[in-house]
């Protein structure tokens, strides 16, 4: 491709984006953490981080010719560079904004659901990394492929990888455009828009080779901003850790938090034990059985998900890989230790208060903290550090996003296309058209599922995502790799069966809404409003005129919204209410995917599976024939 | 597709002694450290739940024991990463000598 076209390109779409996020700005209406007098100076950070990041695109674009160094960087990247974008790669918004806001919100509860996202590495490196370098070339379906039937094996991982990409890639979109609008007044639909284009841009022109430079710049930024966050946090307290916790238990704001909000009074607790209770599990994580659900989807779907498997195929070999693992995990480790000390920092110094009256979810929690830290809402310092923070997490969507687009653009066209339709054969300058052709898709994908998901709950599907790929993905990679009878049949079946069990165990789950409960919720909420007015009513000298018309009006509207909801109203799936208590379907879609792919197997053998079986266990544990790295 | 010669190569080097003693090691480190860091993660999920009181016992000022297990998760899950990249080293060491270099073998372009 001509480098000069590709400069005009890269660069034309720099003062578009700017367009769009001014226009954004221009059109905001919301109130915002940042104040009016900051909005120039945040937009500046924005436009110099995607500045340079869309400078590096263009260099990338330079060196891009063929299908490997489009989806794999040509296969030439080093253990720290490789671990670096595995962090950058997996540290996402979910993980800096949102645990940092749980925690910030629930305490311990908060750093236990954070552990399983480390923990999952442990997987990852003594599983798959090295095995899915020496037999894979750039996706989940070559591994597959290896032993079992080509075009069905490639076109069943394909589908299960784009599903797993597409349901952890929309609530990044929709988490990270509420946030811009509460920070900057950015419109949902605009900011949903321009992460699109951003991603669009790093992918489409700088393939692999500009994704792993964003992944990269943004992990070592995530946890430069962490560090400083945290030194200055622990700063007044002499770097005194205990001093630290001391001072955050005895923090009357949070005692009365503890004991109002999240107990409701329900415990006799002193105010002292009430701050100690905030470093104790059980004020989130209240069902154990979600949270042994939820820890194995997180524990066991990384290692099969499409963006990290396919980072080890841009590695020379599995030493490499295996050292990359051994980086990202002391990267994200550290990340993970600063997130938590972030959390109860914004605990101590904003109040879980202020945080949820932001947002209930506590997703401004580090943004609000880095806002007061720098000297507060109306100081220089304090807002250009809360537009730093802003920049970085938006920093962070988009290099997740872009890693899952790459991912699933690389199933759809290199699986799909190349490997099912034309079994194989086609040239490289065909290949890298349809990479090109296959991101757009999914980037138009991604933006349209992200408009659509307006006002939804999406939370719940980063945890399907990772259901997914551990009920799917994970079995029949692990199967292949390690189980000699594993045959096409079982793989087709542990992908399919894996998936669909998974999704449909969500769609009769408490995730969905159901209408019925919605309404028998109003109406207790009437019943319960028109106690205390009568109440109000018969001991009027303690109650004002005021309090008793805002109970009476919250009544009104809890009625309103009970008589809104026919009596058979029913949930997406035609259900009154869950079938299954269970949010996340890991602990039976897990096993279940793992059993399919056992039956199966020794239902309907396969000689070719059987057939190949040495050549891949020789190939799996010394390496040979891996493909050559090309030399840069 | 794979030649009658190459297929006999790699089922010799698959009958291959060394490559059964290498895999057979491999298999008992990857277990081993795969078992121990699972039962640590899902030790913190069964304590929580039935025997709450011992992560409350205070460990040094308000630091209490579940903080400390907790965060331990790290440095348990750096010495599973450590204990594995020294064993693998040893094997790659192995593998080398089994005359079956690990380094990427050249493509024809």
């Amino acid at each position: 491709m001509n480098p000069l076209l590709n400069t005009k390109r890269v660069l034309a779409l720099v003062p578009a984006l700017a367009l769009v996020l001014a226009s954004g700005v221009a059109c905001a209406q919301t109130k915002v953490l940042v104040g009016d007098d900051f909005q120039g100076m945040t937009m500046a950070i924005f436009a110099i981080f995607f500045g340079a990041t869309l400078f590096i695109t263009y260099l990338a674009a330079k060196r891009n010719r063929t299908a490997t160094d489009y989806y794999t960087a040509g296969g030439g990247i080093g253990p720290i560079r490789n671990g670096l974008a595995i962090a950058g790669d997996y540290l996402s918004a979910a993980a800096f904004l949102g645990v940092s806001g749980l925690i910030a919100l629930y305490g311990y509860d908060g750093i236990a659901y954070l552990i399983g996202f480390f923990v999952a590495f442990i997987p990852v490196l003594l599983l798959v990394a090295e095995p899915c370098r020496n037999l894979g070339r750039y996706t989940l379906g070559d591994v597959l492929a290896y032993r079992n039937s080509f075009r069905s094996t490639k076109v069943a991982a394909a589908v299960s990888s784009i599903i797993v990409a597409v349901f952890y890639m929309v609530p990044q979109i929709v988490g990270g455009a509420v946030i811009l609008r509460a920070l900057i007044g950015i419109p949902y639909e605009i900011s949903v828009l321009a992460v699109g284009i951003l991603m669009l841009t790093y992918v489409v022109f700088g393939g692999m080779r500009a994704t792993t430079s964003v992944q990269v710049i943004k992990a070592i930024l995530l946890i430069s901003s962490c560090f400083v966050l945290v030194i200055l946090s622990w700063a007044p307290f002499g770097f005194n850790v205990s001093e630290f916790f001391v001072s955050l238990t005895h923090n009357p704001m949070l005692q009365s938090y503890v004991s109002e909000t999240l107990l409701k009074g329900s415990q006799a607790l002193g105010m002292q034990e009430a701050g100690q209770r905030f470093l104790e599990s059980g004020l989130y994580l209240k069902n154990p059985l979600e949270q042994l659900s939820l820890g194995l989807a997180l524990v066991l779907g990384t290692a099969a998900m499409p963006h990290i498997l396919m980072r080890f195929f841009t590695v020379p070999d599995a030493k490499t890989a295996r050292s990359s693992v051994l980086w990202a995990m002391l990267a994200i480790g550290v990340c993970h230790l600063l997130i938590v000390f972030i959390g109860f920092a914004a605990a101590h110094y904003v109040g879980a208060k202020a945080i949820v009256v932001l947002d209930k979810g506590g997703n401004l929690a580090a943004p609000m903290l880095a806002q007061f830290l720098g000297g507060g809402a109306d100081s220089l310092v304090g807002n250009f550090m809360l537009a730093f923070v802003a920049a970085v997490a938006f920093a962070t969507i988009v290099a997740v996003v872009a890693g899952l687009t790459l991912a699933a653009a690389s199933a759809l066209a290199h699986d799909v296309y190349v490997g099912a339709i034309r079994n194989g054969r086609a040239t490289e300058q065909e290949q890298v058209r349809a990479a090109r052709v296959a991101t757009l898709t999914m980037a138009v994908i991604c933006v349209v599922c992200g408009i659509l998901a307006k006002g939804q709950n999406v939370a719940h599907l980063v945890g399907l995502g990772y259901a997914v790929a551990a009920s799917a993905n994970l079995p029949a990679l692990l199967m292949t790799l390690y189980w000699k009878r594993c045959s096409t049949a079982g793989v087709l079946a542990g992908v399919i069966g894996g998936t669909t069990l998974s999704i449909v165990l969500v769609l009769v789950s408490p995730n969905m809404t159901y209408p019925l409960q919605q309404k028998t919720a109003a109406l207790a909420t009437v019943a319960a409003l028109d106690l205390r007015i009568v109440d109000a009513e018969k001991n009027s000298s303690g109650v004002t005129v005021e309090a008793r018309d805002k109970l009476r009006k919250e009544s009104a509207s809890a009625a309103a919204q009970a008589a809104a909801i026919a009596d058979d109203a029913t949930s997406l799936v035609g259900l009154k209410a869950p079938l299954i208590s269970l949010r996340n379907p890991g602990i039976i879609s897990i096993p279940v995917g793992f059993l399919l792919v056992f039956i199966f197997s020794l239902l309907i053998a396969d000689k070719r599976a059987i057939a190949r079986w040495e050549e891949l266990a020789v190939r799996r544990e010394t390496g040979i024939g891996v493909e050559q790295a090309v030399a840069h | 597709m794979q030649n009658d010669n190459l297929s006999d190569t790699w089922s010799t080097m698959y009958r291959n002694p060394q490559f059964h003693a290498v895999s057979r090691q491999r298999r008992r480190v990857v277990l081993t450290l795969f078992i121990v860091g699972t039962l640590f993660y899902f030790s913190i999920p069964a304590v929580t739940t039935f025997y709450p009181s011992i992560f409350h016992a205070r460990l040094f000022g308000v630091v209490n024991i579940g903080l400390a297990y907790g965060l331990l998760q790290y440095p348990i899950g750096g010495l599973i990463a450590y204990i594995y990249a020294i064993n693998m080293r040893k094997l790659d060491l192995e593998v080398a000598r089994m005359g079956a270099s690990p380094q990427p073998r050249k493509e024809l372009a």
